[in-house]
């Protein structure tokens, strides 16, 4: 076997690390909720409430490469810095969005824009990991992304669905970190084909299925009987956890094509549009946490050409996510939060057309889940260039979906090297962003 | 007798014009304009050719950004009747693609420009200010609203022992405080949705007072789960989408003063529900998208409740469609011009 070929094989997952991390992701669910209600219920002297949800699911959608704010829902109409990217009105008095999200134009009444966002980050797997975790990558400790940190402090909801799903979903993007694998994301390549390998085999009839997960029952509890430690239990509930998947009611969550075709065509024909329709179906059967990822917003060359590409996509795909939402009575509890690692520069590079990276000043969306829509959050100057009102960093960010969900941002949880991190680092919610 | 009436309530007199813009001009630029000149929400997020919207009274006079198309009483002026007049063969002659219009549609467009361009009552698609809701007041940056309430809610209220609220649970539910501390309580059926019914529901009763949230979406319950819900005087949220419930479950809700928002969606009531949800003074959402309810009991119930927001329908982004984009040709044609 030559290096390559090695190489192509370590890509592949193998049948068990595949099962593993399947099962790995399903059992999110004995653990023990560190926001319990009954303990929780218990603290009368509390007069003001630490933790209060306004959210109680999540699907944030990302936008790899780093989008471009003056061509997306920051324009600068006028200024020397906006190009040849026109704006519109929206439907909310004070937001004006490119002439590349007509449809969305529509429902900014839904959206917080949040339009001071500050990184220190400029490099897209570190801008990706700091935007997911609140911390820097490093080379020793891999940190959990929100929806890792959602499930383990707040338990899952779904018993038999996992709690933690990412769809197109990269290397720096949701992660379990350091957190136990069953807080990991189940990771969806295809919208279209949904929860692959989750059926029993069709030359498997259902009385050999049976008789063999029987056999794999009495050779376990041998072993178990001899060794009776929560890792082992815990391998065996992994399976139990992927057998109750299999024969869920709610395992048809993950079937898009269950959807009328104008449902899905409202959402657009690309993987985007039907990953946000996944997304929605997910978090109907309560999975807490859905990411959805957009790639090449990486636009240093033709900016504005792709522009015209990339944006009409996550139009459509948006808008008729926070509308079917919001029509389905969702949008009140679950928060919908658009992201990606930097901005881009506002000056623009001559040479290629195109935009580079900017950490100091981007936009983010928030909506739904408590947050105030049709406004915007913080300022910068006329040409882009500087934050001047409300700085937004990315734990704060962080700490204001933390805080839509109710998770306390002050529990310190510790690694395995006994070092003590936080759901959102430092960072400190924006409580100005809800209703 | 009627016909004496029809007659007098036209107009008459030297002014009255000739050409009436909704049965004479609309139905021209609805079957040869509006295709590519319209709303881009309304046409897969397409711009409108060469910046130009014909499908609100706003947009038509607004014409393009090099001025206006349609100059009132001046036909000749009018770059919308010198476009449509031009010779067949012309590579600038609208519309672009299939026969020109008929001498006339375009007698009637001349006339109508030359009359002053009339719309009547007509108004299409609205212009950008329309609908364009104010910067709603910034947050108070304190606590979200909800939790207001339900401290507010809450006050007096001792909390339920863990006993009282495992019983409650029964064998489906999950049951939680609304906040740490809180005795108001949240309950829903996840993952039991397609096990949940009606027994369920009376067995929260023993803590009736207490509950704020009641999700029971997608759930088998009946009409009758209801009457148990009717002893939730707290409820501030209630759940009903996708179950069977029809206008008598309805029926048990008059009495809960309390509640903001209520889901119908998908669900069997109908036109009938509109008395009992007006009543409901606190209610600020209702939610029946894909109920029985027809347009005309929606029409009714905004009018009885104004202040009351009722979602009838989702604002879906219509289709893509498969139509060509020349925009450029057409923006070089207007460049040219």
């Amino acid at each position: 076997m030559n290096l390559k070929d090695h190489f192509h094989r370590q890509d592949e997952p193998s049948r068990r690390t595949f099962v593993s991390g399947l099962a790995a992701s399903l059992f999110g669910v004995g653990a023990m909720p560190l926001v319990s209600p009954l303990s929780a219920a218990a603290r009368l002297d509390d007069t003001i409430p630490l933790h209060h949800a306004t959210a109680k699911r999540v699907i944030y959608l990302f936008l790899s490469g780093g989008m471009s704010q003056l061509d997306t829902f920051s324009p600068k109409p006028g200024a020397v810095t906006q190009g040849p990217t026109e704006s519109i009105q929206s439907n909310a008095e004070d937001v004006l969005v490119s002439e590349h999200f007509p449809l969305m134009a529509r429902h900014m009444d839904k959206v917080c824009v949040v339009e001071s966002m500050n990184s220190n980050q400029g490099a897209h797997a570190q801008g990706q990991y700091y935007m997911h975790t609140s911390y820097e990558l490093r080379g020793t400790i891999r940190h959990p992304s929100l929806g890792a940190w959602l499930n383990y402090m707040a338990g899952s909801v779904n018993e038999t669905l996992p709690g933690h799903v990412a769809i197109n979903s990269g290397l720096y993007h949701a992660s379990g970190g350091f957190l136990e694998s069953k807080f990991m994301p189940l990771p969806i390549g295809s919208a279209e084909d949904g929860l692959q390998n989750s059926r029993r085999a069709e030359h498997v009839t259902p009385r050999t299925f049976d008789r063999r997960m029987a056999r794999l029952r009495e050779m376990n509890d041998a072993f178990r009987g001899r060794y009776d430690t929560k890792e082992v239990r815990a391998y065996g509930d992994m399976y139990d956890q992927a057998l109750a998947l299999m024969d869920s009611q709610d395992l048809a969550a993950f079937d898009i094509s269950k959807e009328p075709q104008a449902i899905r065509d409202a959402y657009g024909t690309e993987p985007f549009g039907q990953g946000c329709l996944l997304a929605r179906r997910l978090i109907e059967h309560d999975v807490r946490f859905v990411e959805v990822v957009n790639d090449g917003w990486d636009t240093h060359a033709e900016n504005f050409d792709r522009m015209g590409e990339n944006c009409p996509p996550v139009d459509r795909a948006l808008s008729a996510l926070l509308a079917d939402l919001d029509a389905r009575g969702l949008l009140e509890d679950t928060l919908v939060v658009l992201a990606t690692e930097f901005g881009r520069t506002p000056k623009i590079n001559t040479q290629r057309d195109g935009r580079d990276h900017y950490p100091k000043a981007f936009t983010c969306l928030l909506a739904g889940g408590g947050i105030q829509g049709g406004f915007k959050y913080g300022k910068t100057d006329a040409e882009g260039h500087e934050i001047i009102e409300d700085k937004v960093t990315v734990q704060d960010f962080n700490a204001t979906i933390a805080y839509a969900l109710g998770l306390p941002a002050d529990h310190e949880m510790y690694s395995p090297s006994g070092r003590p991190f936080q759901v959102a680092h430092k960072g400190v919610p924006v409580k100005g962003l809800f209703a | 007798m009627w016909l004496a009436q029809a007659l007098l309530s036209l107009p008459v007199g030297a002014d009255a014009p000739a050409v009436d813009f909704r049965t004479e001009v609309l139905p021209i630029l609805e079957a040869r304009c509006v295709e590519c000149h319209r709303d881009p929400a309304a046409n897969s997020g397409k711009r409108p050719k060469g910046g130009l919207r014909l499908d609100g009274k706003h947009w038509i006079l607004e014409g393009t950004k090099s001025g206006p198309v349609v100059v009132p009483g001046d036909p000749a002026e009018s770059v919308l009747y010198e476009l449509i007049s031009l010779d067949a063969d012309d590579l600038d002659r609208m519309p672009p693609k299939g026969d020109a219009l008929s001498d006339v549609q375009v007698a009637t467009l001349r006339t109508w420009i030359a009359e002053g361009a009339m719309f009547g009552d007509w108004v299409g698609a609205p212009g950008p200010e329309a609908g364009v809701k104010p910067t709603p007041k910034p947050p108070t940056g304190k606590l979200p609203r909800i939790i207001l309430l339900y401290m507010e809610l809450g006050e007096g209220l001792s909390p339920h022992t863990e006993e009282q609220i495992k019983l409650a649970e029964g064998e489906r539910g999950t049951i939680q405080p609304v906040f740490p501390g809180s005795p108001l309580l949240s309950v829903g059926f996840p993952s039991n949705q397609g096990r949940t019914g009606t027994a369920d529901v009376r067995g929260l009763l023993c803590c009736a007072e207490n509950l704020v949230t009641l999700d029971l979406g997608r759930t088998r319950i009946t009409n009758q789960a209801l009457s148990a819900v009717s002893n939730m005087p707290r409820l501030v949220k209630l759940d009903l989408r996708q179950t069977n419930i029809t206008d008598e479950a309805i029926s048990h809700l008059a009495g809960l003063d309390n509640l903001r928002s209520l889901n119908l969606f998908s669900t069997g009531v109908t036109d009938g529900i509109v008395e009992t949800i007006a009543g409901l003074e606190k209610l600020e959402t209702i939610y029946l998208w894909q109920s029985k309810l027809t347009a005309a009991g929606v029409t009714q119930l905004r009018k009885l409740r104004p202040d009351l927001r009722v979602v009838y329908q989702a604002d879906l982004p219509a289709p893509e469609r498969g139509v060509p984009d020349d925009e450029d040709i057409d923006g070089g044609r207007r460049r040219r011009r």
